[in-house]
């Protein structure tokens, strides 16, 4: 059973916009290279776009990202082959309704999607171990825990890395979909 | 890094997040930290308010440190029967997960003072705290029905509402800060997007409504713009629709108005923005016109 691996880039991002936004529901979607799909199904996730901490039960501000997202991805050459979430209470972990239908229209266009919830107990400032759940669709509206692993592209560096980008504040300079959709001039590819 | 500031600007912008009620936690600690603590003497008439709104920070982003240092100024001065006081110590609580601790003295203070609203809205963020939002939102319900005109009570209740995908209440909970509000575009908008996400014919005519008064109200909402955008899609490609060409019309208008706002902000060489729009308006001529 092959391993799936997240690049540092991507974590960072996902850690840096937990960060950002600790009181609120994030989440975004995940990218992998055409070059890393095997049977179609993605191997490696290269980056993430974060897309929403506001009014994250409402459905249209991640349609439109979606939209723009594909848009983009298929000019660099990259599919999205993901989506992350994270709760604002720190207890919760469960996967929302809400996060299981975007996740379930992801994987409507892409094979071997993946849905990965962040488990907020296990950040802290100095990050020990990735705190990533990652599930696989196993039928419509129906996702179990992954069988494979996830690992960080550069293992400890790639968490010292995170904890570092929290530690330093620049977490604050990052730009999701919302961000972008108060200024337009904001990138939120990052 | 924030830079460092002196003492003057540093309370400015704190004058304006206590005004603003913005929730800037991790900020307000490294001013604390690099400019205040050193210097609280001459704070001046701010002093104890400044204090309040740091110890609250230290409470946000789990400071037990400076919650110590700040509480227990306020405690000298203020004793601990004072209600405000009270309250911070009922965070305190809070902040170490301590809920029924927290509680007996939030119903301390509502035995004093029936009235004090924000003894209450504690309690209700304890019961959100602990997952159980069918309570929080029976409280806040509770709540609203005396203090009818707290809006930021109804903002919550609308959230919790949106989260439980209780749409409909959701919806009457932001028309009641439309009525405090009527020229808020941002209620408007949001009102306009709960709608979309109920869908149907009905909710999206009302949707359009909604989203076109956002955008009357402010031509820069670009959520409105796109809100007006898909909402007319979607109107436009029902086959049962009978005012195609209306919708057709507002698409177009619409994706005219988010074209020119990415024009003008410079980003003419990002061609992935008009894909979105072009997907969209292949959508209306396959309908046939």
């Amino acid at each position: 059973m092959d391993d799936l691996e997240i690049s540092t880039r991507a974590y960072c991002k996902i850690i840096m916009h937990c960060a950002k936004y600790p009181s609120c529901n994030v989440n975004g979607v995940l990218l992998t290279h055409k070059s890393d799909l095997k049977n179609g199904r993605p191997t490696k996730f290269c980056d993430a776009v974060p897309l929403c901490h506001l009014n994250t039960g409402l459905s249209l501000v991640p349609e439109i990202a979606l939209a723009q997202v594909s848009g983009i991805v298929g000019a660099a050459g990259t599919v999205i082959s993901g989506f992350y979430h994270a709760h604002d209470n720190l207890k919760d972990n469960h996967v929302d309704v809400f996060s299981q239908k975007i996740a379930d229209k992801i994987a409507e266009n892409q094979d071997g999607a993946v849905l990965v919830t962040i488990d907020s107990k296990r950040l802290a400032l100095k990050i020990q171990n990735d705190g990533l759940i990652v599930r696989h669709n196993v039928a419509e509206g129906a996702w179990k825990l992954s069988e494979k692993k996830l690992k960080l592209e550069h293992e400890s560096i790639t968490l010292a890395c995170a904890s570092a980008l929290v530690r330093e504040g620049i977490f604050r300079e990052l730009v999701d979909f919302d961000n972008h959709l108060d200024d337009i001039t904001q990138d939120y590819v990052n | 890094m924030l830079q460092r500031m002196s003492l003057t600007e540093v309370k400015d912008i704190l004058k304006t997040w206590r005004e603003d009620n913005s929730r800037k936690s991790d900020e307000i600690i490294e001013h604390w930290e690099d400019t205040i603590r050193e210097e609280i003497d001459d704070l001046g008439e701010e002093k104890w308010m400044i204090l309040e709104q740091v110890c609250v920070a230290g409470f946000d982003t789990y400071r037990p440190d400076v919650v110590e240092d700040t509480l227990y100024l306020l405690i000298q001065q203020f004793t601990p029967s004072s209600l405000r006081v009270k309250r911070l110590i009922a965070m305190r609580y809070e902040m170490r997960e301590e809920w029924g601790e927290a509680l007996e003295v939030l119903d301390q203070i509502l035995e004093e003072d029936e009235a004090n609203s924000s003894a209450r809205k504690r309690k209700i963020a304890i019961y959100k705290a602990q997952g159980d939002t069918s309570k929080a939102a029976s409280e806040l319900t509770k709540y609203l029905r005396v203090f009818q005109s707290d809006q930021e009570a109804w903002q919550e209740l609308c959230d919790i509402y949106i989260q439980e995908q209780e749409y409909n209440k959701a919806c009457f909970c932001c028309e009641e800060l439309l009525l405090h509000n009527p020229h808020n575009h941002l209620y408007h908008q949001r009102l306009g997007e709960i709608r979309y996400t109920m869908g149907g014919t009905d909710n999206l005519e009302n949707a359009k409504q909604y989203f076109s008064q956002a955008v009357k109200m402010a031509p820069s909402n670009m959520r409105a713009l796109y809100g007006l955008l898909l909402t007319c899609t979607q109107l436009a490609t029902n086959p049962k629709c009978h005012k195609k060409k209306d919708y057709a019309k507002i698409v177009f208008w619409a994706s005219k108005q988010i074209s020119a706002r990415y024009n003008h902000a410079g980003l003419t060489d990002k061609q992935s923005k008009l894909p979105v729009i072009e997907g969209l308006m292949s959508q209306l001529d396959v309908s046939g016109k």
